[in-house]
């Protein structure tokens, strides 16, 4: 019994002690180093690049035709002018009334045009108009959407409405009556197309988004009776576009689109431009030395711009400018088709320039994550080093900012400034 | 022989090594556990050259008390101060695994032993001079794995006074290094991360001697001579130098019924490794010496059990900033007998304490060592 009793704990001992050994595990260390740490210090240097980049270019246009996210309907007195076009290039030219065999759409009424409208930073006019002009003809180039212009003429008015401040807030629905008589003109003429102009008329400044057909909730909508019949129901039509036949599906791009009519041009020589009418993207090529990104740690890479102010149109307010990775690779030569293979925003460039049009002087951005993604081995690079600047509201906002470039005097032209650590030579005590 | 295995299985499903931190005892390439059995840990390291669980002296196979099969695990429970500050930190360690067996004079072995045991961890925060701005830090560096003595060895008793014993050393295994740094997200900037293994070779042969001039007298000696040895890190060749070489006796005395009064003396040159260190790693030549008392309990399951108590005194391998670590320690332990005497467990508790470069560390060993004779 005695030996039973001695012999119990002993063979306990074993696995008790690995338990109390496990259970005790500390890693606080903060008291004994750095004195009983050595080796353990990191080198950090600073060095500037400059001049930063090897090609700056500025690329336009942003976002190609018919791919804005909202089409902006702009009047600014002389300085700003943007308009939407919508396309409705198949319209029901036949109808089967009940109980009846199908037969030609030979009465319109009721026609109207709903589209949603957003408020933009632009203060909404006390009174304004929002008018609908038939600018249709298919034997026009449809790439020169310019050449629509002459159409915005009162002899081409569909239908306008009224809209006053105090009964729009902050966004809607409106809904523009057009000239059913005109309407009934194009239903009944074989081949013809209704595109439709809308232009923001007032006396004060005042600018609009007007959702586009990509949202097919509140997108426009085109509706029209075609009976005096109420059991008739009226026909609706959604934008649709036919043109160009070729190159192939480029037509659906153009469904809605914005164009531009008057804009101010922001552009300097010697300078890099990033948004504004027509929307403009940077293009920055790095040529980063082989020791940097061959054998160092990157811990913080500031791209420096000098800032050059553009005067005019709400030079206070505030631009949001994204950096994106470029992806394409060395055998895409076309720039601007580069400039449109991006690694999402946010990817690699956390950080965002935000800026006034009007703002001068030194703006910094972080890329430091974009100069570890540079890192080459043995200089071999899969991928130029590039980024493109572009507008958070490209497309849909006249903003723009000009930055001084390549070309520029020593103190004004990009620079980076890196801290990294050379090597790290711990391991061997 | 049901108890072992059931220890046995249980000690595999247990976890692995603990870390622990960086320490006077951790400095260069690790802390050097002595490569002595518990028993002789107990003992003040005095008998490690007479002790078959020591794997030191290759003659030691030959003597009838070993087992075949003996494993250790050593914790170490460790405070280390520095400037008024003191940290606590706890490592697992596993030094020894032998097997043996033998026929008639000749045994043979092979066993793992810890030579130097580098792992340790520590996080702290500082601050750091980034582009003009003094930015807060943190700083993580830890080490794990050690270089181990893999020994293959043979003992030969040429008569009832003398056993010649000859070991063939590999020295082998890696350590597994990671160091980074780390910035607060919202500074921007972005952290450093290094992970390294560092792998080692080496070779060496010792040659052991046991000797009983008379009936209450044993002497053991023994020396190992250093071979090349290499560090490679990751696919590089690091650096290369050479294993230590080594020579320790040990004078038994058993004159005294029940009762055992051993010294010993071993001179390690460690400073042969100093190419393979920077040329910052502080090496020194080390002896260590150590007295230890030995007495017969009462008997457990016909077998005898042991009680014992010693004192050592050793320098330790690396420095801090060119100061020497030296390790003064008191043990104690018993023997227990298990399983009708064909195991027993050796459990010893070892007081240590070592101060250089202006900082004092005081820890605490808890050895257990199992011997299985099937």
């Amino acid at each position: 019994m005695i030996r039973r009793l001695l012999r119990a704990p002993v063979l306990l001992a074993f696995p008790v002690a690995l338990l109390v050994g496990a259970c005790t595990e500390r890693l606080d260390t903060a008291s004994s180093c750095p004195v009983l740490c050595p080796g353990q210090t990191l080198d950090i240097l600073d060095t500037i690049l400059d001049p930063a980049v090897v090609l700056d270019t500025t690329l336009q246009t942003f976002p190609l035709l018919g791919f804005e996210s909202g089409l902006l309907v702009a009047t600014r007195g002389d300085t700003l002018d943007t308009r939407a076009i919508i396309r409705f290039d198949t319209l029901a030219r036949v109808f089967s009334p009940p109980s009846d065999t199908a037969r030609p759409v030979s009465y319109i009424d009721s026609a109207t045009l709903s589209v949603r409208l957003a408020k933009t930073g632009i203060k909404v006019p006390q009174t304004f108009y929002l008018d609908a002009f038939d600018v249709g003809d298919t034997t026009l180039v449809d790439s020169l959407p310019t050449t629509l212009l002459p159409f915005f003429t009162a002899g081409r008015l569909l239908g306008s409405l009224r809209i006053d401040s105090a009964s729009y807030i902050d966004s809607g629905t409106v809904r523009i009556v057009l000239d059913s008589a005109k309407l009934r003109q194009i239903v009944s003429t074989p081949g013809a197309v209704l595109r439709i102009g809308l232009q923001l008329r007032s006396t004060e400044s005042g600018a609009f988004l007007v959702t586009s057909s990509d949202d097919a909730t509140n997108g426009p909508l085109l509706r029209y009776r075609v009976s005096a019949d109420t059991l008739v129901a009226a026909v609706t039509a959604r934008p649709l576009s036919l043109f160009p036949r070729l190159p192939l599906n480029v037509n659906g791009d153009l469904v809605d689109y914005l164009l531009v009519a008057d804009a101010p041009d922001i552009r300097k020589a010697g300078r890099f431009s990033v948004g504004g009418f027509p929307g403009r993207r940077t293009y920055l090529r790095f040529n980063l030395p082989r020791w940097m990104t061959d054998s160092t740690a990157v811990l913080r890479a500031q791209l420096e711009f000098v800032q050059d102010p553009v005067r005019g149109l709400d030079e206070r307010d505030s631009l949001t400018i994204r950096a994106q990775v470029v992806l394409a690779g060395n055998a895409t030569t076309d720039l601007n088709r580069a400039a449109r293979l991006l690694a999402p925003a946010g990817f690699f460039v956390g950080d965002l320039l935000r800026v006034a049009p009007g703002d001068s002087g030194v703006v910094k951005l972080e890329i430091n994550s974009l100069v570890r993604l540079w890192r080459t081995n043995s200089g071999a690079q899969n991928i130029p080093s590039a980024l493109i600047l572009r507008s958070e509201l490209e497309g849909s906002s006249a903003f723009g900012a000009n930055f001084f470039g390549l070309s520029a005097a020593p103190g004004l032209r990009p620079r980076l400034r890196v801290s990294y650590v050379p090597n790290i030579r711990f391991g061997q005590p | 022989m049901r108890r072992p295995l059931r220890l046995l299985a249980l000690v595999a499903i247990l976890p692995g090594a603990l870390r622990a931190q960086g320490a006077l005892s951790v400095q260069g390439y690790g802390y050097p556990t002595g490569q002595l059995g518990s028993a002789s840990v107990a003992l003040g390291g005095a008998t490690g050259e007479i002790d078959p669980s020591s794997a030191l002296n290759p003659a030691a196979l030959s003597i009838p008390s070993r087992f075949s099969v003996y494993m250790q695990v050593q914790p170490e429970y460790r405070r280390t101060a520095v400037g008024g500050q003191a940290d606590r930190s706890t490592t697992m360690r596993f030094p020894s695994f032998i097997v043996t067996g033998g026929n008639r004079r000749l045994t043979a072995g092979l066993s793992a032993t810890t030579l130097l045991d580098r792992t340790w961890s520590n996080v702290y925060s500082d601050s750091q001079l980034v582009g003009g701005t003094l930015l807060p830090s943190v700083l993580t560096a830890s080490s794990n794995g050690a270089i181990t003595d893999a020994r293959a060895a043979i003992a030969y008793w040429l008569n009832a006074r003398v056993q010649v014993g000859l070991g063939l050393h590999a020295l082998t295994g890696e350590n597994r290094l990671s160091f980074g740094r780390s910035f607060d997200a919202s500074t921007g900037v972005g952290g450093v991360q290094q992970l390294t293994t560092i792998n080692y070779s080496g070779r060496a042969v010792s040659l052991g001697l046991i000797y009983l001039p008379t009936k209450v007298l044993a002497v053991g000696a023994s020396a190992r001579l250093g071979g090349g040895m290499e560090a490679r890190q990751d696919a590089l060749d690091l650096a290369s130098a050479t294993v230590p070489d080594r020579v320790g006796v040990t004078f038994a005395y058993t004159g005294i019924p029940n009762t055992t009064i051993a010294a010993r003396f071993d001179h390690t040159g460690w400073s042969s490794m100093r190419d393979l260190g920077t040329a910052q790693m502080s090496v020194f030549d080390a002896n260590d010496v150590g007295i230890g008392l030995e007495v017969v309990g009462p008997r457990i399951a016909g077998a005898p059990s042991y009680a014992r108590l010693g004192l050592r005194d050793r320098g330790l391998p690396f420095g801090v900033n060119g100061d020497k670590v030296g390790e003064r320690s008191i043990s104690g332990g018993i023997a227990i007998p298990v399983a009708r005497g064909r195991g027993q467990f050796d459990i010893s508790l070892q007081r240590a304490a070592r101060s250089a470069a202006g900082a004092k560390e005081k820890a605490l060993f808890l050895s257990i060592g199992l011997g299985i004779r099937p």
